[in-house]
């Protein structure tokens, strides 16, 4: 089949594009220039999204770095610094055109080789590096603005890599210079981005201040002048100021549900859960299912009737989210309701121990274990770990919490499998094959922290995944999805918990914010104040 | 004297070392791994690369090649790098030290100048309202658990009634400067500066008084009175000189103990200071700066015992004498 | 107690100073007052959990419900858990390893400072460097590495409080030591033959209590701010609920509930206030000249 994704644009079409089909919710009034945008950052270690994951850098260097492309509302694959591109029909060559005349924030001008250079210090360095562009081939630079991509296999979800959050274009005059690029000086000291804003301060322990590029190669834009990121770790204090109006935009940990009720009563704010469909983040109970008596896929269906997942979202959650009921976050393209689930029942637990020879004992207990709680996101872990332990009394299972001091402390028993349960969470994005994958396949059964930890293996799962991996009809991979779903449910590799709560508070004024499912993480290119 | 200073530098430099060796002995025999920490914060890693990183920080050596590597990098003034923050700890400290000094001296200093206060004139009339105030301030400050009252007061002064910031040490809006910053700074500084003032004015006013008492009932201030000296002058020029004593003892002591002592307010306010980096390098297992934080607070220790014993041999005639 | 008696037994008083004591704590109204509390708390804490069952762990109702506005009096937490039910079974927990942080900060004291001021010379050198050493390191920043690397359970979290906390006790032993070991009554003992051990144990420290049953009973408090301070941060067993750590749990919260912290607070509060006041009564209980000046 000839699938032609090609499109050919001249450099000022994304707008048109943009427009035409009716993505960015451009207003009706025309964009203002000018103003401050004041949002938080709760600390950063990195500005350099190449080598590190995670919202902290994200959110800020996708402002500071552009991308070979965008995402745009419903998943839909934008230009930016590409302005064209073309799959071949085997989907094994991608060739990019990019924008004439782009120019770091040095001056220097952006070209393929900078392409190249980027993407190979993402593969080496970003954690889903390999995972991302490992089928990547070779990189080809025929000409100053195209570069080729020459891949292995067909990588379906290749595009959304290329946005500035995963693949940000790094001068390569910088940046090459041989140094280790995780510690590289430059990723915090006088950054030169390609993105619509520059960085005019950076000082992670009070703010970081970001102003608008005049030279951005997307001409009239950026609109705002600044975006000030004071540094809020307090999530009272970013309460307070977004009560107050002295936080514009507050993505991610900022808030949480019961500050959203209060939140959504304060004047001339605005709270949405729009823009995390695409992160998808899911808690789980993680069973290291290599030994007894989780290696009993019994024993796993009665804790999974044991754990009220639908109390716990009310009362930790406020009601404000779902239990989660497979590995796809229910915002996720492929995400399927369609497998089974296990209703609360305690009598049915029991039986099913019972059955599974684990009756109660002598002590007046079934068995015992020891149950992870890691130190990071505490919020969540920790009262989901205090029920299950108190709910799994009630059927004579005794459960000891440990708390990881540290996270490296968490991460190597985990990692190293030496741990028998554990509260856990992930992320989905950007392509099931990147945050999905990782956990089910057989192959990846390693002492890396959130791959597939527990030791699963089911090879039909994994013949399922490797088809998915490859498919770039959105229908048939949507039916492979589903069938993943429905088995590792089925097999009840994980306990799914309620899926986070992630909210995004705006106040009035803040038009035109990235309607793309990465929400907070794509470029604010076109976001303006109207106040 | 000089033989006694020399000795006392001598033991001071010996009790550093002491710390050195214990603190890097104890963070690294203890399970945990500040790789993996990092790994972590990377968002995951291939075993290559662990091993990689485990080799750049030098953790594959034996404990002992670490530790005299270490001790020999300190001895060149080098701290190493933070694991977290790419930064050398020198700089980190030295950023955050500037916040810490200013909340613990404005706390310190008001409380000592209320508690002596309180102290001094508490003690002449024993049976005084003022006397059961201090008593109640001294017990209560005592009791309190510093952090809770950190926390009451913000529910009183920044939810309540909305006066003050609830944390941070400046406001999120950067276009402040010059005196307005400094205005708004000062303004941040009143609730973590208060909270901490309270506990040590349980202390000062307490101290003082006690040993205002004692002074007062001690021969020479009755031979004084005997003699006829107003009542004035005796107490303002003999007993308060003496009586100052122990307060610049003991506020020497807390001063060396200013990164303890500020670890809960600071965290309680988001204060940016050395506790909170102490805090945050714990949980983060950033073992350069957790280390170098350490050494820094014990050196602090030292240098202020010493400073203390200067200061008090020259407000105290009679240990010149000696 | 005083420089010419041999043995308590025969000073030239009709009463032992015990009981002399006691007459005089009885008459300090405060002290007794700080006794009372400290009984209803001990009483709370131990059959409190057997009279009042309400789980304290369960997510029993709405969370965030104020006081008064549910059967659960003093309200529910964030997750909807019974305030009350928090309080009682914390208040084992927090009695439990302030206790034994005090019992281990005093064992750690005395025998250091026993050792030190009874013999003196190179001990004594040798154990007050030692005494510098742990009085240089920043106590609760070491307590919170201490907890940290070996992992948070009640009895590291009570080591680890014992640990930075002993040197005051040592170095108040010593002196009272130095001082009474030159006294006539235990050169008296020794020229009848006691071994090192004897007079140690049995003839000065029996002589040195008083001070040091004060400094004992103050040391509760301390170790129990400081079990509070670490569990605030987080720095806490995850298998049991101190006060100290419902404060800290509850922090967030406080824009939708104030009790949620103040009522652990007072409690705490309370506590450690009933146990300065009993050391204040003790203290001036042992020494009579200070209270008649």
């Amino acid at each position: 089949m000839l699938e032609r994704l090609a499109r050919r644009l001249t450099s000022a079409a994304p707008i048109a594009l943009a427009a035409a089909i009716g993505l960015a919710p451009i207003a009706q009034a025309d964009p203002k220039d000018g103003g401050t945008l004041t949002t938080f950052t709760s600390g950063y270690r990195t500005l350099n999204p190449a080598v590190q994951s995670g919202a902290a850098t994200g959110a800020p260097g996708s402002q500071i770095f552009a991308g070979l492309v965008t995402v745009g509302k419903d998943y839909v694959v934008q230009p930016y610094l590409a302005d064209a591109w073309q799959v071949s029909d085997d989907q094994l060559t991608v060739t990019f055109d990019l924008v004439g005349g782009a120019k770091f924030h040095d001056g220097q001008p952006i070209t393929g080789e900078d392409v190249k250079f980027s993407l190979e210090t993402v593969r080496a360095n970003h954690p889903f590096g390999s995972a991302m562009f490992g089928n990547v081939e070779s990189i080809e630079v025929p000409a100053p603005d195209k570069v080729v991509l020459h891949l292995a296999k067909p990588v379906p979800g290749l595009l959304y890599s290329l946005q500035p959050l995963l693949m940000p274009i790094l001068p390569k005059h910088v940046y090459g210079d041989g140094q280790d690029m995780k510690t590289h000086p430059r990723n915090m000291e006088n950054v030169v981005g390609s993105g619509p804003f520059k960085v005019e301060e950076n000082n992670p322990a009070e703010r970081l201040v970001l102003v608008k590029n005049q030279d951005f190669f997307l001409k009239g834009k950026p609109h705002l002048d600044k975006i000030v990121y004071p540094m809020v770790k307090d999530p009272l204090t970013r309460v307070l100021m977004l009560e107050k109006g002295e936080i514009d935009y507050a993505p991610f940990a900022g808030i949480r549900p019961n500050d959203a009720s209060r939140l959504e009563k304060a004047k001339g704010a605005h709270v949405t859960t729009d823009g995390y469909e695409a992160i998808g983040y899911v808690h789980y109970l993680e069973l290291n299912l290599r030994n007894e008596p989780f290696s009993k896929r019994e024993v796993r269906e009665a804790l999974a009737h044991a754990i009220d997942t639908g109390f716990l979202a009310k009362v930790i959650f406020g009601g404000r989210t779902v239990p989660g009921t497979g590995p796809l976050h229910t915002g996720n393209p492929f995400y399927s309701a369609d497998v089974p689930t296990y209703e609360p029942d305690m009598d049915k637990a029991a039986a099913m121990l019972d059955a599974a020879g684990y009756p109660v004992g002598a002590d007046g207990s079934r068995f015992s274990f020891v149950l992870d709680v890691p130190s990071w996101a505490p919020a969540a872990h920790v009262p989901m770990a205090e029920y299950i332990q108190a709910q799994l009394a009630k059927l004579k299972i005794n459960v000891e919490l440990r708390k990881a001091p540290d996270f490296g402390t968490w991460v190597k028993r985990v990692s190293s499998w030496d741990y028998e349960a554990t509260m856990n969470g992930s992320f989905n994005y950007p392509d099931p094959t990147i945050g999905v994958h990782r956990h089910f396949d057989c192959d990846n059964i390693k002492n890396v922290i959130w791959s597939n930890t527990q030791g699963y293996c089911n090879p039909e799962v994994d013949t399922l995944l490797g088809a998915a991996a490859v498919e770039t009809d959105m229908a048939k991979r949507k039916a492979l999805y589903a069938d993943i779903q429905r088995k590792v449910q089925e097999d009840l590799v994980f306990i799914y918990m309620p899926q986070d709560y992630s909210a995004t508070v705006y106040s009035d004024g803040v038009a035109n914010l990235p309607d793309s499912p990465f929400g907070a993480l794509s470029p604010f290119y076109d976001v303006y104040l109207d106040k | 004297m000089l033989k006694g200073s020399l000795r006392k530098l001598l033991n001071a430099l010996l009790l550093m070392i002491a710390v050195l060796v214990l603190n890097f002995t104890l963070i690294h025999i203890a399970p945990g791994d500040p790789v993996e920490a990092l790994v972590g914060e990377m968002g995951g890693a291939t075993p290559e690369l662990i091993a990689e990183l485990r080799s750049r920080f030098g953790l594959d050596q034996p404990l002992y090649v670490q530790l005299g590597t270490y001790l020999g990098r300190i001895a060149q003034g080098d701290f190493g790098h933070s694991l977290y923050y790419d930064q050398p700890v020198t700089a980190l400290i030295a950023e955050r030290i500037g916040p810490t000094i200013l909340l613990v001296t404005t706390a310190l200093f008001s409380a000592i100048a209320l508690g002596t206060v309180l102290g001094v004139f508490s003690a002449q009339r024993r049976r005084s309202v003022l006397s059961h105030l201090v008593t109640v301030i001294s017990l209560a400050g005592f009791s309190a658990p510093v952090f809770w009252v950190g926390i009451m007061l913000i529910l009183l002064l920044s939810v309540s009634v909305p006066l003050l910031p609830i944390s941070g040490m400046s406001s999120a809006d950067s276009a402040a400067s010059g005196l307005f910053y400094i205005l708004d700074v000062l303004h941040h500084l009143v609730l973590p500066a208060l909270t901490l003032a309270l506990i040590y004015l349980a202390f000062y006013s307490r101290l003082s008084r006690a040993s205002m008492l004692e002074v007062l009932g001690s021969d020479y201030i009755r031979t004084a009175r005997a003699k006829g000296l107003p009542k004035r002058m005796v107490i303002y020029k003999h007993a308060l000189r003496n009586a100052i004593l122990p307060v610049v003892t003991f506020a020497g002591l807390q001063f060396g103990q200013v990164i303890s002592g500020a670890v809960l307010v600071e965290t309680v306010f988001a204060w940016p200071g050395l506790g909170t980096l102490a805090f945050e390098s714990i949980l983060r297992r950033d073992t350069p700066t957790l280390l170098g934080i350490l050494f820094f607070s014990a050196v602090m220790v030292v240098v202020m015992n010493l400073v203390t014993d200067v200061v008090y041999r020259r407000v105290d005639p009679r240990i010149k004498a000696r | 107690m005083t420089a010419t008696s041999t043995t308590p037994a025969s000073a030239p008083e009709a009463v032992s100073p015990g009981r002399q004591a006691w007459r005089m704590f009885r008459q300090n109204h405060s002290a007794l007052f700080g006794l009372a509390i400290i009984a209803l708390i001990v009483l709370a804490s131990v059959f409190g959990p057997y009279v009042y069952t309400v789980p304290p762990r369960e997510m029993v109702w709405m969370p965030l419900t104020p006081p008064g506005e549910s059967e659960y009096l003093l309200g529910t937490d964030y997750l909807g858990r019974d305030l009350l039910a928090g309080l009682i079974n914390g208040g084992r927990v927090t009695l439990t390893v302030g206790l034994s942080a005090a019992v281990l900060t005093v064992l750690i004291g005395i025998t250091v400072g026993a050792l030190a001021g009874f013999f003196g010379g190179r001990v004594d050198d040798v154990l007050m460097r030692i005494t510098e050493f742990f009085q240089v390191l920043p106590n609760l920043l070491f307590a919170m590495v201490v907890v940290m690397l070996f992992s948070p359970s009640l009895l590291n979290i009570a080591v680890a409080i014992g640990v930075v906390s002993w040197t005051s006790t040592a170095r108040l032993t010593r002196a009272e030591f130095m001082r009474l070991r030159e006294m006539e009554f235990v050169k008296a003992e020794r020229s009848i033959g006691a071994g090192n051990a004897r007079l140690i144990w049995r003839v000065i420290l029996p002589n040195a209590a008083p001070p040091l049953i004060v400094v004992a009973a103050l040391s509760i408090g301390t170790a129990i701010l400081f079990e509070a301070g670490l569990s605030f941060l987080g720095l806490s067993d995850p298998n049991a609920t101190s006060w100290g750590r419902m404060i800290g749990d509850n922090r967030p919260y406080i824009l939708d509930s104030s009790w949620g912290v103040t009522f652990p607070g007072l409690c705490i509060f309370l506590t450690v206030l009933a146990i300065s006041l009993v050391g204040d009564g003790l203290n001036d209980a042992f020494n009579p000249k200070l209270r008649q000046r």
